[in-house]
């Protein structure tokens, strides 16, 4: 064992300082046997460089990030794949959760359907509205159905805390995609807040600006418990659905 | 927890590139095997408790890899590449399951795969004391998984 090469894998920790202390020593031990240990160290170093050139770090974990999205929709279509061995049955899904809201669900006027689906290791499942769920959790939200052109979507937390979700960031609401399932760019995670999280989705035919659902869900969330239930208050020309998921401990 | 990805990646990145080129021998899919790492990783990072995590990003570009080549079939070039490609076959045919299995014991709570363990050790070229520290394991568990698979190997080989 004594003559032996340190493995590359080994090489790799030491060259970073993360092996444990007497592995460390141990590696370095043997290294130093080694005919041209020591220039592998510095090797590995030029290697770095080389490969952070070829990989610019910003580019990588732009990719990575973008990656980290798209895995949760992933996911979601896997599970959306079993759920439906028919096209139909995904449907039915889909036009239970619009038809037939549950008791905490608010549902005026409008056509379109929130809908929340939750990521646990490798299984996604749909959330029905009044589910519960745990900080952590990962949920990605989705439209469907949508018959107006424009729409946000807005969070109130038990803390009361506003979420603007949809578009990412203040300004004009979302031009949304009409009569087809569209998943938010990004997924979500719960956070500590307690009681309920409870998302809308704000649609109109005109154009508008965020900052109206958002005011709205401001002014609920001030009203402590009936953020939990009451639609927001908002012009006529606007609908509305909401849907809760009921926070569990963590 | 707030994790910066791009100082993550300056880090650990080329370390990963490394590891995976080795492993799959091509540099495009090595790249695209990478990012996938670092993806898997950050994934759990709310779980991820390793203040060393260069042993876990290792961990999981091994096991991601020995997927791809399963899934790639390509005809091997040298002994090394025929070696992968033998642990890559014969390990557990539940290969979701196995590589669930490493997920979870990234994140502390189950075992390794035992086609990352028989990388670390004929490919790698660890100990098996060397390797039973890398995956949190007993020697003599090491052994145990390296048997299953050689036997496993072998029922292939009759086989085809």
């Amino acid at each position: 064992m004594t003559d032996r090469r340190l493995p590359d894998y080994l090489l790799e920790r030491l060259a970073l300082g993360e092996l444990p202390e007497e592995a460390a020593r141990a590696a370095q031990e043997q290294l130093a046997r080694e005919p041209g240990g020591a220039q592998r160290l510095d090797d590995l170093r030029d290697s770095d460089a080389e490969l952070l050139a070829r990989h610019p770090p910003q580019a990588a974990a732009a990719e990575i990030a973008r990656r980290q999205r798209a895995v949760v929709v992933r996911l979601r279509r896997r599970r959306t794949a079993w759920l439906t061995a028919s096209a139909g049955v995904f449907a039915a899904v889909v036009l239970a959760v619009v038809l037939r809201p549950a008791p905490e669900q608010t549902w005026i006027k409008g056509d379109a359907a929130l809908l929340v689906y939750r990521s646990r290791g490798a299984q996604v499942e749909q959330l029905q509205n009044g589910a519960t769920a745990r900080p952590g959790d990962t949920v990605q939200l989705a439209y469907a159905r949508a018959r107006q052109a424009y729409g946000t979507i807005v969070s109130v937390d038990g803390a009361g805390k506003v979420t603007l979700h949809l578009p990412e960031h203040d300004g004009e609401a979302a031009r949304l995609v009409r009569d087809t399932r569209t998943e938010l760019p990004h997924a979500y995670e719960l956070d500590a807040a307690p009681e309920f999280e409870r998302f809308f989705l704000i649609t109109s035919d005109s154009p508008f600006r965020a900052s109206i659902a958002l005011d709205a869900a401001r002014k609920l969330a001030a009203r402590g418990n009936a953020a939990r239930t009451e639609p927001l208050a908002l012009p006529k020309d606007f609908e509305q659905s909401s849907f809760v998921l009921v926070k569990a401990s963590p | 927890m707030g994790l910066d990805i791009e100082q993550f990646y300056r880090r650990y990145g080329p370390m990963v590139l490394r590891r995976c080129e080795r492993l799959l021998r091509d540099p495009e899919k090595a790249a695209d095997a990478m990012h996938d790492v670092f993806v898997e990783i950050l994934r759990r990072k709310e779980t991820l408790t390793d203040s060393a995590p260069s042993s876990l990003l290792l961990l999981t570009a091994t096991n991601l890899c020995l997927n791809r080549l399963r899934s790639a079939r390509r005809k091997p070039e040298n002994r090394d590449e025929e070696l992968l490609m033998e642990i890559a076959s014969a390990e557990d045919p539940a290969a979701p399951a196995a590589a669930r299995s490493l997920l979870a014991h990234l994140f502390r709570s189950q075992k390794a795969s035992t086609g990352t363990i028989a990388v670390l050790h004929l490919v790698d070229g660890l100990t098996l004391e060397e390797v039973a520290a890398e995956v949190g394991m007993s020697v003599s568990g090491v052994r145990k998984r390296l048997r299953l698979l050689k036997a496993r190997a072998a029922e292939l080989e009759d086989v085809a």
